[in-house]
Parts: structure tokens; C-alpha cells; sequence
């Protein structure tokens, strides 16, 4: 087997062995979630323009803290990592894992009932009849702008 | 009523990449930097090595700056300069004289081309687009800085040009009367634009999509007014994908080959996705360009649909979409469809729903200019008590660095 090596900026050594000193009981699978977490992070920061090592840093601290999860949604990306880890495996979800996915998605589904989503249901079209088609509603209806800009003018500056 | 006799409207606007000015059925654009002039003797030993046969004003152009008391490169003559800034940067002026001598330098080309049809700038209404994160005071500020130079005669205000075309050495002095501005956020002016044209002055709630080259704006507007809450203006544009299609090769050929991003960005408009790489042959960027375009399309539609959800929750709902900019050439398709996705319209309600800028005979780049001209012609007729005429047709448009066609 040819040996592959991870080449690391010495700030990120230093956040990995940080990590390393407070979580030495399993430190390899988290190190590999965490490493995998980075990898995204530099994937969007290279969209955003944001610094990846400072997103890091947070993530780290988060975990060395012992708040990994300040978020549901950060509990799901979590949990869903490594159910992908073991589909990859070629192993089955534990059910350890599986029992808190369906728990979070139920309190996800209790908490959206009659929440946003809900009315984002509501608000979203489902077909051409309930879209406002341009002259669909009468003149009379309809504001003009002509009437508009005499009610509200526009900002002016006189020089 | 008051009395506008002679007074034009002229609409304007400072983009992060270009400047836009327009009058009429004209058009001056050039790019939004301005730079330190050369000394008298090395202007003249350039004047004599210049072989360019393009002689024009909005090639060579330098303005005088009083408050510096020397002249300054402005758009492509900048080519020369040591040092030079961009008027605006993350959607920002950076700085009021630089900013000012763009306002100079558009007005004084846009006259150029009015003068030539007989109908030079004497009298201005002035339709100015402003940036989402300045904000009116920082405006009111600008325009109240503009006024402190402006020269008082007879109760009226006027601006004095001093310009000079570096290629031919002539220089000329305008006075233009300043009358009034009017403001608005910038993508506001397609807003006006589509108002006057598409909408017949009927008001619909209107989301703007401006995709510049280094921001992108979005803009909805709510019974005729903009939604300066949900409003904003992201440091992404053009530039962010044409940077990481340039990493991509540097990356992916073992960081040989370097593009300068001006490379990709020229070969957009014309859909050529080749690039000659010297001694290796032709790279075809047109799979990452799909995807970047892609990965921005759904960041923009993502932010669209999180404003579409608040929206609902004040009880509004959104009419008609737009893209706008010179992003829009590369996005609309994939920003249209995303939406789309994301409503679950089908092709024909989409296309119902997405107002395309080029089927109203103006293109993206420019709509918003053309809508603050709209509102400066709007104002003129509200004071002088006429109804405004809505029709508009750009036909004569002047760049400093010509397109493709043009060469």
C-alpha cells in the first residue's frame, strides 16, 4: 500500500492536537468527522469569502467545550455523517443513531406544524389557477403608479 | 407647477465594475476607476509612442480635479496609471472627490454625445441610483458634498467640467446646470423600468436580482416601494466565479497554468468557453463554468426564497421576478430555474413569472440607468404638472473598452 500524507498549516496542527488532549478516548472517528466537517468548510468558504480556519476554530472550541451541537440542524449534519460513514462501510445504522434521528425528526415535524412551514405550504402555488396572471385583475383594482407617485413622492434633492 | 423649461432628465449610476450614465436614446459606460494622472513629459513621450487609432474622449479621458489641483485618469485611460482606486468596493463609495469626478467625468462624456445630435446637457434633472448598505444619509451627505461645489449664479447651481482627451491633448470646459436629483436604491431603477414598459404603470410587486461583478443585490419591491429590511448587497458576483474557474485550472493543472481571470470574463458574453493555454493547446472551461454558475444560482435562489417566506409573513406575495447586470447574461436561466423548483411551476408558469430584460429591448447591464433616467423624466413632468412619457429605446451606446461586436 502507497502512503498518503495530509499536509496540515501549523494553526490547524495546533487546534488538532488541542482536541487530541481533551478527547483522547475517541479521538479518531470524531478526528475524521471533524476532518471531513473542515473539507466542506473550505469548499463553501471559497464561495462565501469567508475564513475556513476561523469557521474551525469555532467548531473545535465548540467540541473541546463540550457543546457540539447549538443547533438541531447541527445535530442532524452530525448524525447524518455518520450514518453515511457506515452505509459506506457497507454496515447498518445502529440503532443507537437511528433511534435519535427519528426523535429529531419528530420534534422537527412538532415544531413545523403551524409554523413556517405550514404557511409556506399555504403561500406556495401549486398551480397555474392560483398564480395572479398580469391583467388578470381589473384597472379599477389594481394601483397605477401615476396615483402612487402623488400620494408618496420620490426622495428629492434640489441643488 | 414649475417652471422646467429645457431641463433634461439624465440618469446615472456607479456600478463595482462599470459606470453608467444615460440621456435619451445615449448611453456612456466606462469602468468605475479612476487614476493619477502621468506628468506633462511622460504624457507627451506616450502621446508620441501611441499607435492606437482610438482617438475617442471616453478612451482618453481625464477630468480636472480641483480640490487636488491636477487632472485624473478616468475608466480605461486609468490603463496608465500608477495608482488608481475603484469608485465603489462591496457595494460601497470609497471616496466622495473620486466618486464626484465620476459624476464629472459621465456627464461630461454624455454631453459629448448629446452635443453631436444637437441637444447638448444645459439643464439637468438628475436620477441617481444608490447602493442598498449606504443608506439615504450617506447619500444626502454625497449630494450635499456635490452641492458645495457647485457655482452659484442667478439662484442656479452649476457644475464646471474641465476635461481632457489624452490621446489628442484638446481640453474643454462645460458648465452644466444642476437642477435636482432623485434617489433610489439601485436595482430599483429596472423596477421603473419594467413599470413604464411591461407593467403599462400598473404597480406589481416586483423581486430585483441584480448580479454585478463583485456584488449582488437583491431587491424586493412591495406596492411600489422597496423593502429596505429584506434588501441587501452580497460581495459575490462575476468575479467570484471567474476567480474559482481560474483556481480550478491553477489546481487542476498541477499549478502550471495561471488565467488571468480578464480572460474567462471576456469570453462570456460570447458563450466561447475555450481557452488557448501557449504550448499546451485548448482548455474548455465550460463544465466548471456550469457548475460555478450552478453553485451561485442556488446561493442567490436559497436567499430569494428564505425573503419570499418572510414576505408571506407580513401577508405579501411577489408578482414577478427579474435578473438584472452583467451576471444576468450568465445566471437568469439557472436562477429562473431554481425558483421555479422551489414554487413548483412548471416551464410555462415560470416563464409567466420572470420578467426577462432583454425582451424589453434593454439590456441587463443597463436597465437600471435607464430606470433612473425613467424617474428623473417622471419628476420633470410631476413638477411641470404633464403626464411623463414612458417610452424609452437606448439605441446609441458608447464604452470605453468596446465589445466584441463593436470591434
Amino acid at each position: 500500500m502507497n502512503p498518503s500524507y495530509l499536509v496540515i498549516d501549523p494553526e490547524l496542527k495546533q487546534l488538532f492536537e488541542k482536541f487530541i488532549k481533551h478527547h483522547p478516548e475517541g479521538s479518531k472517528p470524531v478526528l475524521k468527522l471533524v476532518l471531513k466537517m473542515y473539507l466542506k468548510l473550505m469548499d463553501k468558504s471559497k464561495h462565501s469569502g469567508t475564513d475556513p480556519l476561523l469557521i474551525f476554530q469555532n467548531l473545535v472550541d465548540r467540541i473541546v467545550s463540550g457543546r457540539l451541537y447549538e443547533t438541531t440542524k447541527d445535530k442532524i449534519d452530525h448524525l447524518n455523517s455518520m450514518l453515511e460513514d457506515r452505509a459506506v462501510a457497507g454496515g447498518g445504522s445502529e440503532p443507537l443513531v437511528s433511534a435519535e434521528t427519528r426523535e429529531i425528526k419528530s420534534m422537527i415535524r412538532d415544531q413545523l406544524v403551524g409554523g413556517v412551514t405550514k404557511k409556506m405550504e399555504d403561500f406556495a402555488p401549486k398551480d397555474g389557477a392560483k398564480l395572479v396572471k398580469v391583467g388578470a385583475v381589473g384597472p379599477e383594482q389594481r394601483k397605477n403608479y401615476r396615483d402612487v407617485r402623488k400620494e408618496k413622492n420620490q426622495k428629492k434633492i434640489d441643488f | 407647477m414649475t417652471d422646467m423649461t429645457g431641463c433634461v432628465a439624465v440618469g446615472g449610476e456607479m456600478g463595482t465594475s462599470s459606470s453608467k450614465f444615460c440621456c435619451d436614446d445615449t448611453l456612456v459606460l466606462f469602468s468605475s476607476v479612476v487614476g493619477d494622472a502621468l506628468t506633462d513629459s511622460m504624457e507627451k513621450s506616450w502621446r508620441i509612442m501611441n499607435r492606437s487609432a482610438d482617438k475617442r474622449w471616453v478612451k482618453n479621458l481625464a477630468v480636472f480635479d480641483e480640490g487636488r489641483n491636477s487632472w485624473r485618469y478616468v475608466g480605461s485611460m486609468t490603463r496608465l496609471s500608477e495608482k488608481s482606486n475603484w469608485f465603489t468596493n462591496k457595494g460601497l463609495i470609497q471616496n466622495y472627490d473620486d466618486a464626484f469626478l465620476a459624476i464629472k467625468a459621465g456627464l461630461f462624456l454624455l454631453n459629448e454625445e448629446m452635443q453631436k445630435k444637437g441637444k447638448p446637457l444645459k439643464r439637468v434633472g438628475f436620477g441617481f441610483g444608490i447602493t442598498v448598505r449606504h443608506g439615504e444619509n450617506v447619500i444626502e451627505k454625497f449630494l450635499a458634498y456635490i452641492k458645495d461645489k457647485l457655482t452659484v449664479r442667478d439662484g442656479k447651481k452649476f457644475l464646471k467640467i474641465k476635461a481632457k482627451n489624452v490621446a489628442t491633448e484638446e481640453v474643454k470646459e462645460i458648465e452644466i446646470w444642476l437642477d435636482f436629483s432623485v434617489m433610489q436604491y439601485q436595482a430599483y431603477g429596472a423596477y421603473i423600468s419594467i413599470l413604464f414598459s411591461r407593467y403599462k404603470m400598473e404597480v406589481y410587486n416586483t423581486y430585483v436580482i441584480d448580479i454585478g461583478h463583485g456584488t449582488w443585490i437583491k431587491l424586493p419591491i412591495v406596492d411600489n416601494e422597496a423593502d429596505i429590511i429584506l434588501a441587501d448587497s452580497m460581495t459575490e458576483g462575476i468575479h467570484t466565479i471567474t476567480k474559482n474557474i481560474s483556481t480550478k485550472i491553477f489546481e487542476s493543472s498541477e499549478q502550471k497554468f495561471k488565467i488571468p481571470e480578464q480572460r474567462i470574463m471576456e469570453r462570456l458574453p460570447a458563450k466561447d468557453y475555450v481557452i488557448e493555454i501557449p504550448g499546451v493547446g485548448r482548455f474548455d472551461f465550460g463544465a466548471i463554468l456550469a457548475e460555478q454558475s450552478q453553485y451561485m444560482a442556488r446561493h442567490i435562489a436559497e436567499r430569494v426564497s428564505n425573503d419570499i417566506a418572510a414576505l408571506s409573513e407580513k401577508g405579501h406575495m411577489i408578482e414577478f421576478y427579474t435578473v438584472i447586470g452583467g451576471g444576468a447574461h450568465l445566471l437568469y436561466d439557472t436562477i429562473k430555474k431554481e425558483i421555479a423548483n422551489y414554487f413548483g411551476w412548471k416551464n410555462q408558469e415560470a416563464d409567466q413569472r420572470f420578467i426577462n430584460p432583454a425582451d424589453l429591448g434593454v439590456d441587463p447591464r443597463y436597465i437600471n440607468c435607464v430606470g433612473f433616467m425613467l424617474l428623473a423624466r417622471d419628476q420633470i413632468a410631476l413638477e411641470s404638472d404633464k403626464d411623463v412619457d414612458p417610452h424609452f429605446n437606448i439605441s446609441n451606446v458608447i464604452q470605453d473598452i468596446k465589445s466584441e461586436e463593436e470591434k
